[in-house]
């Protein structure tokens, strides 16, 4: 096609776009007699709604916790000379600020403060709506937008681009470029990617309307009433699409499996699945609901077959940054096996062939994962490193598992056999790659013996350089009935403790959960992103192109806003209706 | 104008001419085709700014900035090594970090000429990530060749001859008596002095021996006297007790190393579609023996009338590596670097895993009907306003900043800027007609067989 013809065709999609809207605006002023809420503008079939009922509620806490300040500090040294949609936007903004006598922050307020909804469609369809508290404001935007395209929307240019404006009772219409539309009905602004989108929603609509819609009514009332937000997604559809379909039925990594496979089905299952948020405080509160039901022939191993059986309550270490309780029968889980993973990858057949070394021969199902009891915890800590060894350049928190074993005098046995194999190996091929090996030891903490290795600093001249493996000293403890199996004998130390401190009893299991992880300490992980700042600006520098002093800012973004967070608390949970996630973020 | 019209000038096989200094004339003006030539050449990329500085500084100008770093030089090498520093003594750490960071300074393009340089040292010495066994070594390796990129050639081979990296990949972790080196010797005599044919069995053999005693211990070049072979050795005619160091004296008097050395720099700076005569080179030889400056000798090269001529303008194929950097230069962004050396190392260019003892093979090598359609797809994903690359490429925005916004002056500026109009009329023509998008106007324009040439 020349570029006299498609010039022309330019011209002829914005004489149509006025066309269409000349129609769809004829009947306008009836659809913006009541200010209609916005699921009532909404046609069904929406692939995605996120609907920001309470801006200020939310604003109020990002201005609470400064996020506004953090992120524009991360920003501006990414602003792009060429990036000119942005400088645009900039410009917008600071006019309608002087116009309406506010700064940037206050502008937001007035113009979402009844009400944010963004959604998606089929046909790469999106759109976002910003409901202002008072019909004023929305006016001084439109007699903005006016001015401006009145100064460049009757250029060539402009017309070519596909630019136009267009007023109707109430309301106006337009756009600066023939890609984003705009509209102003009420106090409501519409933006849009596509124009038939917005002349639908334009139309007066007595039925269709999403409010109406049976999935989405039973996804709205679960997210539950009152919420400051809440998200839709339409899983019915999204499960037709074969990316989607392809990651919720496919097994993925064992771990993946063992971890995952539950709530997979569950979604793979599902109509819908709804979020609401609520703001309490400084506590943001979201519960997750899907209502599909996770397949529980595969999936059994993952679910407490009685309400008196589920994960441990956390265990609590010193430095702690996060920690992990889930319900997983290890037992059925190896069941499972063919099940779960029909086709067999050689991965997977060495990594059984590697456990039964390992186990010297024993058969995994009966004589080893049967011996594990489904309550599996996880600690993670920040370490203390020994001035007498050194500080690793790369700092990596500790992690240590918990089992709880049957006859753990006997298994115990097994296990450390298996443990100092799996550490003979690892020596073997670090001495193949003229690596420095691991160094078994023994020590005793509180009267329980352990065996612990380490690397020898001997011979290291930057001590307070060292290689990463120095994070390392692998220790396996056995206390009662637990096996400790974790990265550092320091941290093994501290599980004793707080398995001690248990007393043998065993802590309530919160009520039909089957995974229950908390981070407890935003500081201490933004303080170990900051120990790590190079190799993780390096990262990002590879990964996104960013400049090192952009890749910087965005991690001192991410710090900021770790560090106004207190503890978050997530819980997975089988339900009779299908599966529900909820999560406490506690900010400080 | 273009150089499209002009024909290799009979006085090119004249050593005289060929190497003197380019004066333009009005038979052979500077102009935008030759400046680009000159950047592309001594870099990865012109960007419109560095063609236009470079019209206006004139080619001797020109290339005396190129010898030099620019602003913010010393500050991003501090940077990167800020960066490297956990590369450095990782050990999980894989070859490809460090190309990663090392596409990602060549994309700062701060010293185009010293990582141009690096990288033909790269391919010269041809020395693969996974023989060397760890990222550590190989950081060291790279930073070894772009430390003598533009230094001296005698001094660097001194250094490769103990670079770890060197040794563990040319299978001379230990180098002993009972079992001396002989891939490192052959490799010495035959890639990076000599060249084949100007050497026999024994000098390889007594070159290894010569050696002996040279090890990497924990990732350190470490001498053990216990494994020196103190027999005599004879190495191109000179005998004695000979050690690695008299070896490499032998090495680098003999007249046929800065042959060697200038024939290579030769294809990688003027041409790689003829053979030179040794009379043509002769000259570059013998000047370059005495002190082996290779800043000198890559000057030379760079401001010749050989160089400016129809001989060497366009007579070589651009890399993958060339072509990615030459797209992301032109429009002034640094991409990803991760994902772009994945899909390097789909065309044939993974850095730092040269696939074959010599290298790449370069030249008309690069291109199949393949590696054309992956060039074609790459140049896409790399111009696309969203997806791998994030959009940052923006010919429509490079095109507003230099004045060239409005729909009609696009084209002109992309074939401008990007083929400096070395296309025939018709070919301009139906392109300035085509896309009214400048993404998939730039995209054309990349795609077309003249851009795949430097």
């Amino acid at each position: 096609m020349s570029r006299a013809q498609k010039s022309n065709r330019t011209r002829k999609c914005a004489s149509l776009a006025f066309g269409i809207l000349s129609i769809a605006l004829g009947g306008v002023a009836a659809a913006l007699q009541a200010a209609q809420p916005a699921e009532q503008w909404l046609p069904q079939d929406a692939v995605l709604v996120v609907h920001i009922a309470q801006p200020a509620a939310l604003l109020d806490l990002a201005a609470d916790l400064k996020v506004p300040e953090a992120i524009a500090a991360s920003q501006s040294p990414q602003k792009q000379p060429g990036n000119s949609d942005w400088q645009n936007l900039l410009r917008f903004g600071d006019a309608l600020g002087a116009k309406l006598g506010t700064d940037w922050k206050g502008l937001l307020r007035k113009l979402t403060g009844a009400g944010i909804t963004y959604a998606v469609y089929p046909r790469d369809t999106n759109l976002v709506m910003f409901d202002a508290q008072d019909i004023g404001a929305m006016e001084q935007v439109r007699q903005l937008v006016q001015s401006i395209i009145s100064q460049q929307g009757g250029t060539p240019e402009a017309s070519k681009r596909g630019a136009f404006y267009r007023e109707f009772p109430g309301g106006a219409a337009w756009s600066f470029d023939g890609k984003q539309h705009f509209a102003i009905a009420g106090n409501r602004l519409v933006m849009c990617n596509r124009l038939e989108m917005l002349k639908l929603l334009l139309q007066p609509r007595q039925q269709g309307a999403l409010a109406s819609w049976p999935l989405y009514a039973q996804a709205r009332k679960a997210a539950g009433e009152g919420t400051a937000a809440w998200v839709f997604v339409n899983m019915a559809m999204l499960n037709q699409a074969p990316p989607v379909r392809q990651a919720l039925t496919q097994a993925g990594s064992p771990l993946e499996a063992l971890l995952g496979a539950a709530v997979k089905q569950s979604l793979g299952q599902s109509n819908w699945v709804a979020v609401g948020v609520r703001v309490a405080g400084r506590s943001l509160l979201l519960r997750a609901v899907a209502d599909g039901k996770a397949d529980l022939r595969a999936a059994a191993f993952a679910l407490p077959p009685d309400a008196g059986q589920g994960p441990l309550s956390n265990l609590v270490v010193p430095r702690q940054l996060a920690a992990a309780s889930v319900w997983r029968d290890l037992h059925k889980f190896y069941l499972a096996k063919d099940a779960l993973f029909p086709g067999k990858t050689s991965g997977g057949i060495l990594l059984e062939n590697f456990m039964e070394i390992f186990f010297t021969g024993r058969d995994l199902a009966e004589e080893v994962f049967a011996r594990f009891n489904p309550a599996v915890r996880l600690v993670v800590a920040g370490q203390e490193y020994d001035a007498a060894v050194g500080t690793p350049l790369e700092q990596y928190p500790a992690a240590a598992l918990v089992f709880r074993v049957d006859r753990p005098d006997d298994f115990g046995e097994v296990f450390e056999e298996a443990w100092q194999k799996a550490i003979g190996i690892v020596n073997f091929t670090r001495g193949q790659q003229a690596q420095r090996g691991l160094i078994f030891d023994k020590s005793v903490h509180r009267g329980v013996p352990f065996t612990y290795c380490y690397f020898s600093a001997h011979g290291e001249k930057a001590r307070e350089r060292l290689p990463a493996r120095f994070n390392l000293r692998p220790a396996l403890a056995r206390f009662g009935p637990y096996l400790i199996l974790s990265s550092t004998d320091a941290l093994a130390k501290d599980v004793i403790d707080a398995l001690s401190r248990e007393e043998g009893r065993a802590p309530p299991a919160p009520a039909g959960a089957h995974t229950l992880l908390e981070i407890t300490n935003g500081s201490g992980i933004a303080a170990l992103l900051n120990a790590n700042r190079s190799a993780l600006v390096r990262q990002s520098v590879v990964g996104s192109g960013a400049s090192p002093q952009q890749a910087e800012a965005q991690l001192g973004l991410n710090m900021v806003l770790l560090q106004h967070l207190d503890r978050v608390r997530f819980s997975v949970s089988a339900t009779p209706e299908g599966h529900r996630a909820e999560a406490e973020l506690h900010l400080r | 104008m273009t150089m499209t019209d002009q024909t290799v000038p009979a006085a090119a096989g004249d050593p005289k001419w060929a190497w003197a200094p380019y004066q333009p004339g009005d038979n052979r003006p500077w102009n935008l085709a030759l400046a680009a030539h000159l950047l592309r050449r001594a870099g990865f990329a012109a960007s419109w700014s560095d063609m236009q500085q470079a019209l206006a500084d004139g080619p001797q100008r020109t290339v005396d900035r190129l010898l030099q770093p620019r602003a913010g030089f010393e500050e991003l090498e501090r940077g990167l090594e800020a960066l490297e520093a956990s590369l450095a003594i990782s050990e999980s750490a894989a070859s490809d970090d460090c190309a990663e960071l090392w596409l990602y300074r060549m994309m700062q393009a701060r010293h185009p000429l010293l990582e141009k340089m690096t990288l033909f040292w790269h391919g010269y010495l041809a020395i693969a990530g996974a023989r060397a066994g760890k990222a550590s070594l190989m950081l060291r390796h790279v930073r070894l060749l772009r430390r003598h990129a533009l230094g001296r050639f005698d001094a660097m081979l001194r250094d490769v001859c103990r670079d770890p990296a060197t040794l563990m990949a040319l299978d001379a972790r230990v180098n002993r008596k009972a079992s001396p080196a002989l891939e490192f010797a052959g490799a010495l005599l035959g890639r990076y002095t000599l060249g084949a044919g100007a050497f026999g069995e024994t000098d390889v053999r007594d070159t290894a021996r010569a050696f002996t005693g040279a090890a990497v211990v924990a990732d350190e070049y470490r001498y053990l006297a216990h494994e020196r072979d103190e027999a005599a050795k004879t190495v191109l005619g000179r005998q004695g007790d000979l050690g690695g160091e008299d070896v490499l004296r032998v090495l680098l008097a003999h007249p046929a190393t800065p042959r060697f050395v200038v024939g290579r720099l030769y294809g990688w700076l003027i041409s790689e579609t003829d053979v030179p005569a040794a009379s043509l080179l002769a000259p570059l030889a013998d000047s370059f023996g005495p002190d082996y400056d290779i800043a000198k000798l890559a000057g030379t090269m760079l401001r010749s009338n050989l160089f400016f001529s129809a001989g060497a303008y366009r007579q070589r194929v651009k890399s993958p590596l060339e072509f990615a950097l030459g797209i992301a230069g032109a429009f002034e962004a640094s991409v990803a670097a991760a994902s772009l050396h994945r899909q390097l190392a789909g065309l044939g260019q993974q850095l730092l895993e040269p696939p074959t003892r010599e290298g790449w093979p370069g030249g008309r090598r690069w291109l199949n009907r393949f590696t054309l359609v992956g060039r074609s797809n790459l140049a896409a994903e790399l111009l696309a306003a969203q997806g791998s690359y994030a959009g940052k490429l923006d010919p429509q925005a490079v095109a507003a900043r230099h004045g060239s916004a409005e729909p009609g002056r696009i084209s002109r500026f992309l074939l401008e800027l990007l083929v400096q109009n070395d296309v025939p009329a018709e070919v301009a023509g139906q392109l300035s007609q085509g896309p009214g998008d400048a993404r998939q106007l730039a995209h054309a324009i990349v795609a077309l067989p003249e851009y795949q040439l430097a």
